[in-house]
């Protein structure tokens, strides 16, 4: 009889009968509650073993090296935030400006109907910082925190459009339907805190980014490594409390009773762990109750933090919410926490000035009131806090109807993107690479989204290339087949 | 060994003996993985290949690159042949180490392959050196030329990507035909286009270098982008060189897969297996049996005892119709106590037009079936999709042998003419309905900005995905970009696929995902009956509209001559009037919308002009490499039997390439076909398969459990004329399957994961099952089947729901199956409880539990109304008396009485609540208080495991 598995690298008798047993639970379940059923010894070295799926469940789980970081808040910027004009001044634009481009990139043009001459920034640049950081006058409050970012100004995507483009940067590649990155860190790592989720999401109240859920979704992983949406206002997570009246004793009563019923349903049924993680998971249902609406309450932090963040003034509030939120959920031990805007904040294709100043406006003091928040009670060394879109613009303009220079915006551009990292063994006033001297393409020690993804990883001590999950024959990683090497640069 | 050069000939002498004696000495004396510099090269020597030769042989690279085997298309054996490189490219970059695929392989340790051992330090760098050195070889002492001859084969696909959008087959701008040397030379309104030898005086060269074409400010509107300098050069090169016209195809060989390639299990035809004889013999019902029994007996277990009545009814149900059994089934099941009893039940629950729902929901996994294109933020409908989802379900019901259902998805188009004749039979229709199984896949490119070639590639990528992991049971699409690494699939299958599919799914000749007959994906060809019915109930809305115009119209002019107001002023002056006209507007405007959608089929076809096929090197639309035709996996094909498609009738404008693929996978001498499918019906009976991985029979996929029963079933199967609901008599009525499912000590000792199938596993229920059920026990399943889709409502909070067919809730929810299936707007019950992303297709689906299922069941409105509606169910049925309550409850929501303690535990359960009722409601009456208990109760079973898990 041939063994059942074939897997290319021979096992160790104890590694054996220890996959079967991940096996045996990771088919017939995954459970929050499972993981109790392990004994944390089983861990370890999991996550070493480039050829096996890690085990499903979220108990921290010890990564491949000594991690710089331990959580991430990924404040997505997604609609393509203009580098030119907040982060990578360039002097030649100004002065070319209005001279005719769009011949020379017209195949890296959305909207080539629309094209537009060379459109140079209206903004004043300043330098901050020790290391003399570029920031326009957009983000008065960010500059200010110059050395504690490093700055990347070379990177680039591999798609143009939306959806693409944001499920390269969510997912590596440029497909629907797999794990995002914030899925593949709790895989890998699993969470500290078991009564909140390990992936929350804080999306803006007014909308949805584009592509809605796919944006935190974990594809073929379990979905409990799928990100939560936790609203800034009512419930935090759906379903969380009782849509209907009823009161708390009633409630109580009815659960005692679920809990004795399942209890003599297990007790005729030995040997089945999937009917103990079942209990486990109601009485987790439970204490995340209590524990997430703790988490949201920012009414417990006093009146000068949240004023720090812009919390009960526009156009500040909303956004300053979701970093204070953050702040509190990366304080309790959730692993990855992902930022949203309403719907593309970010995406100026027309009234450029207008759109970016209030896009700045809405997010800068929060931003920067976040990096002192996290800094000054010492979380800022454990969180490596992410900042950046799916792609970046054009150093032409868009025009509308009209072609009137006043409404113009800018179209997107694959070719070159602004992000930054701080905290969370990051080099502050770090800047790397190089756009070309209009800000079309990066030119210098270019970034790829992979790269990128590779560097965030290593800083919770994952290595890109080990962390995988083998699906119908094909070890997946969140790199994909693409090459990828950490940005050294930008690390302390 | 052959060796690419005589002794006699070795008279670069010295230096490359010194180069051999180098790394022979490395062989000898460097342990493995012990970094030895090489003894350094006398200066000013230049490396030949027959220095490195050895290293080739000596590391086994030309076990599998030889002349014969060509693996990946490639053979190393001598300078030439390693400069052309296989099926990734050229192997070397003469003078560019850093850059040459074979020194990135071998440095990585990725070649040689697997557990071979790898190629020494010094081995790299003598390979590394004698590239630096330019490649040289006898033939090219000087170094290896870096070019070589352009054919027209290198610059078609050029060609095909920037310019035949507008300037091919079904455009011809400016008269321009630009899709093979003749019609380039004949040109357009402008002359010709290419002047052969001449390429600054070929007009096409000089509009494409001077920016000209394609047209900048149209690029996204056609979906092309500018032609690359290199591919401009090529085309350049290919013109200055005359413009040669192709050669004469070479006659396709299949070097890469040899007759050792098919000793694995899975490609070997089905064996014809003897029933083992167990020992013991009172629980063996039939066949299945003695294979099961046999293995556990060599296991020192045998088969569990039966489950018992109540439990082998509910498994039946969940596994047949994905419902519980209502009441009256208990009732008829617990009187029928005569001898076939249990076939005579899974007769009846097969005859159900509920089975069809439930398999028909395996196979639109299998599928991937979705009502919406996703690729875009829109997530536009795909209108009318829900006709295939319909074909699905009927087929299932009707027990429609597996080997024509596959032939109609696969080349329902090229099975029976559509286009000539008279009317439009319902198999005509029905043959095309089914094609929809091969555009189920995300497809953005309805919108230009994502219908550029490389997108629509990945929409056919995952149409022969699905093809692979659901129908072969091999992961056919990591062959493209590289030859298969594990199982004998040479990269150039992959694109005979995509040359078979192509006729269909072109990406140089596409089709966008429009709407509108004619222009999209739909075609008018449907039954008269399906027309008239549209028509007449099209017909009958205008009819009721009309009557309603004109109604209004009676009355302005009756109460414009009352009023003495003009008629046009009656709104503004007649408060009455003005209302009555809105009421009748909006009775008009709810009407239209009930006006069914023009009927319409979703379909795929082949359009007869196919372009043709390259392999892509590396899997990238921009290193096209060799031509490639239409044909089906090397390691697969019937000897003996080439694959040479026809039209598929006479005057066809079919190429017959699909119904030829089509064909030999549905031939009994298959070995996958059968193989896998009875491995897939077994799964949904028995919680795993016979091969654990249902979509992967290959290399890395699991082996047999039991190989014998396998090929028994198989061979059973096509013998029974490929009958699903044969099969699934056959293997119900075993005694395997009538195990019970609690596990024994002994059970999980010796066999811990259930491999040997000691036993039948506990499961949870699927989502459907679980939203389908809940509707059930309540009695608000409305159980009209077909038709169009039911529409989803998003919450504000993202939660999303599922309307009701009439929008009135008192007439029910249909089955979770006819609810619209939105990638975006999925429903959050069917979410929470492992509802699969189509990525492209789901296979297998997880079983998880998780919080947010706990959460949904206990929090969520709708569950908990329906809970009152069960409860209201509860005590019209069974009275006022709690236990009749109790007992009653648990028959609707698990099929059987309650046990002594469960029952105790209700009632206790049931007084704590009604005095805690009672006391909340201080005014309230006591008949409030025990209803509103048993609503907790019936609130409480729901979200038991006792309803939520199947023995």
């Amino acid at each position: 009889m041939q063994p059942e598995n074939t897997s290319r690298h021979q096992q160790t008798p104890g590694a054996l009968s220890r996959r079967n047993f991940f096996d045996r639970v990771g088919t017939g379940l995954q459970g929050a509650a499972l993981a109790s059923l392990l004994s944390a010894d089983l861990y370890g070295e999991e996550t070493e073993s480039p050829r096996r799926n890690l085990p499903v469940g979220l108990d921290a789980r010890r990564p491949h090296h000594e991690p710089a970081a331990k959580s991430v808040i990924q404040l997505f910027m997604h609609g393509g935030p203009s580098q030119m004009d907040l982060f990578d001044p360039k002097p030649e634009l100004q002065k070319r400006h209005g001279e005719s481009y769009f011949d020379k990139i017209a195949g890296e043009v959305e909207n080539p109907a629309a094209a537009g001459a060379l459109f140079k920034s209206p903004y004043k640049f300043s330098k901050h910082g020790a290391s003399g950081m570029d920031f326009s006058e957009l983000q008065p409050h960010l500059s200010r925190h110059a050395d504690d970012i490093a700055l990347i100004r070379s990177m680039q995507t591999t798609n143009l459009t939306h959806e693409p483009a944001l499920w390269k940067i969510s997912c590596g590649r440029m497909l629907t339907g797999l794990p995002t990155l914030g899925a593949w860190i709790t895989y890998g790592l699993g969470t500290e805190n078991r009564n909140l989720p390990a992936y929350v999401v804080l999306d803006d109240p007014k909308g949805l980014p584009v592509n809605h859920h796919q944006n935190w979704q974990s594809g073929f992983l379990s979905p409990l490594y799928q990100g939560t949406r936790f609203r800034s206002t009512g419930s935090p997570i759906l379903n969380l409390k009782p849509e209907f009246k009823e009161p708390e004793g009633i409630t109580r009563q009815e659960r005692d009773l679920i809990a004795r019923l399942d209890r003599i349903h297990k007790s005729r049924r030995p040997a089945q762990p999937q009917l103990g993680a079942r209990i486990s998971s109601y009485e987790l249902a439970a204490r995340m109750q209590l524990e997430a609406s703790d988490a949201l309450d920012i009414n417990r932090e006093n009146k000068k933090t949240r004023e720090m963040y812009g919390i009960g003034k526009d156009p500040t509030d909303s956004y300053g919410k979701r970093c204070l939120i953050a702040r509190r959920l990366v304080e309790r031990g959730v692993r990855f926490v992902q930022l949203f805007l309403e719907f593309q904040v970010w995406d100026h294709h027309t009234q450029i000035f207008k759109g970016l100043k209030s896009a700045c406006a809405r997010t800068d003091q929060p931003i920067a009131a976040l990096l002192r928040d996290l800094k000054e009670r010492g979380l800022l060394d454990s969180t490596l806090v992410v900042w950046g879109g799916e792609f970046g613009r054009l150093p032409i303009a868009q025009l509308g109807d009209n072609k009137s220079e006043k409404n113009a915006g800018r179209d997107h551009n694959k070719n070159a993107m602004c992000t930054w990292m701080a905290g969370g063994g990051v080099k502050g006033g770090a800047i790397h690479g190089a756009t070309d001297e209009l800000g079309f393409s990066a030119v210098k020690d270019r970034v790829t989204v992979q790269d990128w993804h590779a560097t965030i990883l290593h800083q919770l001590g994952l290595h890109h290339e080990k962390l995988t999950y083998n699906r119908n024959g094909f070890e997946e990683k969140l790199t994909g087949t693409f090459e990828a090497r950490i940005i050294r640069d930008i690390l302390a | 060994m052959r060796i690419p050069f005589s002794s006699a000939h070795s008279m670069q002498g010295e230096v490359a003996l010194a180069a051999i004696l180098a790394a022979g000495l490395l062989c000898w004396f460097g342990a493995p993985g012990q970094a030895q510099e090489p003894q350094a090269k006398p200066a000013g020597a230049k490396l030949e290949f027959k220095a490195i030769y050895p290293t080739l042989d000596g590391n086994s690279c030309l076990g599998c690159h030889n002349e014969k085997k060509r693996k990946g298309g490639l053979d190393l054996t001598t300078a030439e042949s390693v400069l052309k490189g296989g099926d990734s490219g050229p192997a070397i970059i003469p003078g560019q180490p850093d850059k040459s695929l074979m020194v990135k392989l071998v440095s990585k340790g990725e070649m040689p392959p697997g557990k071979r051992s790898k190629l020494l330090p010094g081995e790299v760098k003598l390979l590394r050196d004698w590239i630096q050195d330019g490649a040289r070889s006898r033939e090219h002492p000087e170094g290896a030329p870096v070019t070589q001859k352009v054919t027209e084969h290198q610059i078609t696909p050029t060609l095909l990507l920037r310019c035949t959008v507008c300037h091919g087959g079904r455009k011809k701008e400016a008269g321009l035909d630009l899709r093979t040397r003749e019609s380039m030379l004949k040109g357009g309104k402008s002359g010709p286009a290419m002047v052969p030898g001449k390429p600054d005086e070929s007009l096409m060269v000089r509009k494409i270098r001077a920016a000209e074409m394609p047209p900048a400010r149209k690029l996204v509107e056609v979906s092309v982008k500018f032609m690359r300098p290199s591919e401009l050069q090529l085309l350049e090169r290919w013109i200055r060189a005359g413009a040669p016209a192709k050669a004469k195809e070479p006659p396709e060989q299949d070097p890469a897969v040899d007759e050792k390639d098919r000793d694995f299990w899975s490609f070997q035809p089905l064996e014809k297996t003897k029933i083992p004889e167990p020992k013991k013999k009172e629980r063996i019902r039939n066949p299945v049996d003695s294979f099961i029994e046999a293995r556990l007996e060599e296991a020192g277990l045998q088969l569990a005892p039966d489950a018992g009545r109540f439990t082998l009814l509910r498994r039946a149900s969940f596994d047949l119709l994905g419902l519980p059994p209502r009441p009256e089934d208990v009732e008829a099941w617990l009187a029928d106590d005569k001898p076939g009893a249990w076939e005579r039940l899974v007769d009846r629950l097969l005859e159900s037009p509920r089975y069809g729902e439930r398999w028909g929901r395996h196979w639109l996994d299998v599928a991937g079936y979705s009502d919406s294109e996703g690729g875009q933020h829109a997530d536009r409908i795909r209108p009318q999709n829900w006709r295939y989802r319909d074909y699905v379900i009927r087929s299932f019901n009707k027990d429609k042998p597996y080997d024509q259902f596959l032939l109609e998805q696969l080349a329902g188009d090229e099975l029976a003419d559509y286009r000539g004749g008279e009317g439009v039979s319902d198999k005509v229709y029905s043959n095309l309905i089914a094609t929809a199984f091969l555009r189920q896949a995300v497809d953005g490119t309805y919108a230009n900005i994502t219908n550029f070639v490389p997108d629509r590639l990945e929409v056919i990528d995952n149409a022969i995905e699905t093809v692979g992991s659901s129908l072969l049971g091999l992961t056919l699409h990591c062959a493209r970009c590289h030859s298969h690494k594990f199982d004998p699939i040479p990269q150039r299958d992959y694109y005979r696929l995509a040359a078979t599919f192509k006729g269909a799914l072109d990406e140089h000749d596409w089709l966008k995902p429009n709407g509108d007959a004619g222009s999209g994906r739909y075609l008018s060809v449907l039954p008269e009956s399906i027309l008239e019915k549209w028509k007449a109930e099209t017909e009958a809305v205008d009819a009721q509209v009309n009557r309603l115009r004109k109604e209004l119209a009676e009355k302005r002019k009756k109460r414009s001559a009352e009023l003495g107001i003009a008629p046009g002023e009656l709104e503004k002056k007649d408060a009455d009037f003005k209302k009555a006209v809105d009421s009748a507007n909006e009775r008009i405007k709810g009407l239209e919308k009930k006006k069914p959608e023009k009927p319409l089929v979703r379909a795929l076809w082949d359009r007869g002009t196919p372009s043709p096929t390259y392999l892509l090197k590396r899997g990238s639309y921009l290193t096209p490499g060799r031509p490639v035709k239409a044909g089906v996996l090397s390691a697969l094909s019937e000897k003996g039997k080439p694959f040479r498609p026809t039209p598929p009738w006479e005057g066809a404008a079919s190429t017959g390439r699909r119904l030829a693929f089509a064909r030999w996978l549905t031939s009994p001498n298959h070995p996958l076909t059968a193989r896998v499918m009875v491995n897939r019906i077994w799964k949904h009976h028995f919680g795993r398969g016979i091969v654990n991985t249902l979509d992967n029979f290959g290399k890395t996929g699991a082996r047999p459990t039991h190989p014998g029963l396998l090929d028994w079933l198989a061979s059973r199967f096509i013998d029974d004329g490929w009958s699903i609901k044969k099969m699934h008599r056959l293997l119900m009525s075993s005694s395997a399957y009538r195990q019970s499912s609690v596990v024994s000590a002994l059970q999980e000792k010796k066999d811990p994961e259930n491999r040997l199938f000691s036993r039948m596993p506990l499961t949870r229920m699927e989502a459907e099952v679980v939203r389908d059920s809940i509707l059930s026990v309540a009695g608000r399943l409305d159980l009209t089947p077909f038709g169009t889709a039911d529409a989803v409502e998003k919450r504000d909070d993202g939660l999303v729901t599922s309307k009701t067919r009439t929008g009135k809730d008192s007439d029910g929810w249909r089955r979770s199956i006819y609810v619209l299936q939105r990638r975006t707007q999925r429903l959050t019950i069917l979410d929470n409880f492992d509802l699969p992303q189509m990525n492209p297709n789901c296979t297998e689906r997880n079983e998880s539990v998780v919080a947010p299922q706990a959460l949904h069941l206990l929090n969520n409105k709708r569950i908990h109304q329906l809970a009152g509606i069960f409860a209201a169910r509860v005590l019209e049925e069974a009275g006022p008396e709690k236990e009749k309550q109790v007992r009653r409850a648990y028959l609707l929501a698990a099929s059987r009485p309650p046990q002594k303690d469960e029952l105790e535990s209700a009632l206790s359960g049931l007084d704590a609540l009604e005095k805690k009722w009672l006391a909340e409601e201080k005014a309230g009456e006591e008949s409030t208080a025990s209803r509103r208990a048993l609503e907790n109760f019936c609130h409480a079973l729901i979200n038991s495991a006792s309803f939520l898990y199947i023995d």
